[in-house]
């Protein structure tokens, strides 16, 4: 038998419109399935394949995938001969670099340069909440190694903690970074807003969008600030709206987006500032209709944030406050 | 036939058949995900055994989750032949990101063998720096060469057991470089294979899920020539395995193991060819 395949995206073909739900129907027991699905002419479904099987696949496959790329020699290669800015990370050599998290790693990869120059660190404490498989420990590494013509590496520069809920990318994170000390390469299990440290235990911390779907994102963020001394870099999603917003994920996890009034009163309590590098509306995000119960129109007015919380703005020059 | 196709995550209402989301997948989340979780769980459960954590409640942990998979079976033949053997060196021919491998290391490490071994992928370019990376640092050494009929028998000359490994070389979204008939003739040492075959009369191109066509060998041709061969094989079928990866063609598909040393009996589950 022979098949001509189109690709489509099935949402419209019968799929429940959110808005059409009431308010106060009592949704969300949800049945997740990954899979291949296929329709013949009358939309009936002819053929359908699971895939998946693992835990965190999903996940595994996009952060396992870039510390592979991350430990490219050519990678390497491409930022010795180009330097280590935001030209070389917007470069066509390493198309992977202009992405949200390499982004990410090259703000807190400045900040902590400044740092380490203008506060004599020694070993830099760097938190990193929702760590997956700590593929940010890769690329800060290359940065480290290339800047330093090869005499030190994260190894060298970082004490690493990282967190997460899932113990399996946990153990993945541990049998990818085998051969760093594990004084300097600490891994916890745990939910995202019950971490408990001392004020300003870390240097910087990191949340590529994490604290936006732990239990309390508020509580997240503020323990964020408050366990960290210079700065907390951070990819914050966002809702223009005038009050923050919830939505539901594709893992059927509940999502805080952010209003301004929220970080409004982060900067009371915390006595420093948000500072912006970057503003993705999720319309142009690359992982779109990542939410359950958003219309489109709805959609408009939400975004991520790319965005260093610090009350030393020596540490982000050319980043402007959030608010002025 | 017209097909409509998409591949993602669905969320349904409990209970519901009608989707109330769609999220599409990314190509990296679902051709590498799957396999980058399998080998670390493998190499997780690696590190829990060798720090004797429990090592015999790690070791049946191993053993439920590796049942009926694809890499184990193609781990504990290898494993026998470089028994019979006396080898240390492995080429695979299609290992993917190397599960297959990864496995072996679990199972010649649970043997107390102290045996390391020597594993060279042969394969498609787009798999070089996954499994360098993913097998470069550990005690086994390993090796990459990219597929071309040129280096095919260099590849296969260099190590004592070669694996064919067809179930795997058709995974993906490009079909292989080299034919299976390809990769049997440059087989003259002892080998093992995991190949995808079609119940049909004879060969079959069929589609899979990726929109990739690949030839599946037919099952009555491919017994024949393990029978027609001077050395003696053992094989194991199972039916219907993953079938659901391919779009319905004109059989049924399934997944023929089998593999040939001198020496070497019947692996537990395996018969003779020919009877």
């Amino acid at each position: 038998m022979r098949y001509t395949l189109e690709r489509i995206d099935p949402v419209g073909r019968a799929v429940v419109d959110p808005s059409e739900q009431s308010e106060s129907a009592a949704l969300f027991a949800v049945t997740i399935e990954d899979k291949y699905e296929f329709y013949d002419a009358d939309g009936e479904t002819f053929h359908s394949h699971t895939i998946g099987g693992e835990p965190d696949f999903d996940t595994c496959g996009g952060y396992v995938g870039k510390v592979i790329d991350y430990r490219d020699p050519r990678l390497y290669d491409h930022l010795a001969a180009n330097g280590v800015s935001r030209e070389s990370f917007g470069s066509n050599g390493f198309p992977l670099l202009a992405t949200r998290s390499p982004q990410l790693d090259l703000v807190i990869f400045g900040a902590l340069q400044l740092a380490r120059e203008s506060f004599s660190l020694d070993r830099v404490a760097l938190f990193d909440l929702g760590c997956t498989v700590a593929e940010h420990y890769d690329l800060l590494d290359v940065m480290f190694r290339v800047t330093s013509g090869g005499r030190e590496g994260a190894s060298d520069v970082l004490s690493y903690h990282g967190l997460d809920r899932s113990s399996q990318l946990l153990s993945f994170a541990r049998v990818l970074h085998q051969s760093v000390p594990t004084e300097h390469f600490v891994l916890r299990q745990q939910e995202g807003s019950a971490f408990e440290y001392a004020d300003d235990e870390f240097d910087f911390s990191l949340s590529v969008g994490v604290v936006n779907h732990v239990a309390d994102p508020r509580l997240a963020l503020e323990k964020l600030i408050r366990i960290t001394r210079y700065g907390c870099v951070l990819a914050l999603w966002h809702t223009r709206g005038p009050e923050a917003k919830w939505a539901i994920n594709h893992r059927g996890v509940p999502s805080y987006f952010f209003a301004d009034a929220d970080l409004a009163e982060m900067e009371e309590l915390g006595g420093g500032r948000f500072y912006v590098a970057d503003f993705v509306p999720e319309f142009q995000s690359s992982q779109q209709a990542s939410y359950v119960n958003v219309t489109a129109e709805e959609i408009e007015e939400l975004g991520s944030y790319h965005i260093v919380y610090t009350a030393h703005p020596s540490l982000v020059p050319g980043l402007e406050p959030l608010f002025a | 036939m017209r097909l409509a196709w998409c591949v993602g995550r669905f969320v349904y209402p409990r209970g519901s058949t009608a989707p109330l989301h769609f999220m599409e997948l990314k190509e990296f989340a679902v051709d590498d995900g799957a396999d980058f979780a399998q080998l670390l769980t493998v190499r997780s459960m690696r590190g829990m055994r060798s720090r004797n954590l429990d090592a015999r409640d790690v070791e049946d942990e191993f053993d439920r989750w590796s049942q009926g998979r694809e890499p184990r079976f193609v781990a504990e033949m290898t494993a026998a032949l470089l028994e019979a053997t006396n080898g240390s060196t492995v080429v695979e021919l299609y290992p993917g990101s190397g599960v297959a491998f990864e496995c072996l290391k679990f199972l010649l490490e649970r043997s107390g063998a102290e045996r390391r071994v020597r594993y060279v992928g042969f394969g498609e370019q787009s798999f070089r720096l996954k499994f360098e990376i993913l097998h470069g640092d550990d005690e086994h050494e390993s090796a990459f060469i990219e597929e071309s009929p040129a280096a095919l028998n260099t590849a296969v000359s260099s190590a004592e057991v070669v694996v064919v490994n067809w179930s795997e070389a058709i995974r993906h979204r490009e079909p292989p470089r080299l034919t299976f008939d390809e990769l049997l003739g440059a087989v003259d040492r002892p080998a093992c294979a995991a190949v995808r075959v079609t119940e049909a009369a004879v060969d079959e191109e069929r589609l899979t899920v990726k929109g990739c066509s690949v030839n599946l060998p037919a099952r009555a041709r491919f017994m024949s020539l393990l029978a027609a061969a001077p050395a003696h094989w053992f094989y194991r079928y199972v039916p219907r395995y993953d079938a659901t990866f391919f779009l319905p063609g004109e059989a049924d598909t399934g997944l023929l193991l089998t593999y040939s040393a001198p020496g070497i009996g019947a692996l537990e589950g395996f018969e003779p060819v020919g009877g």
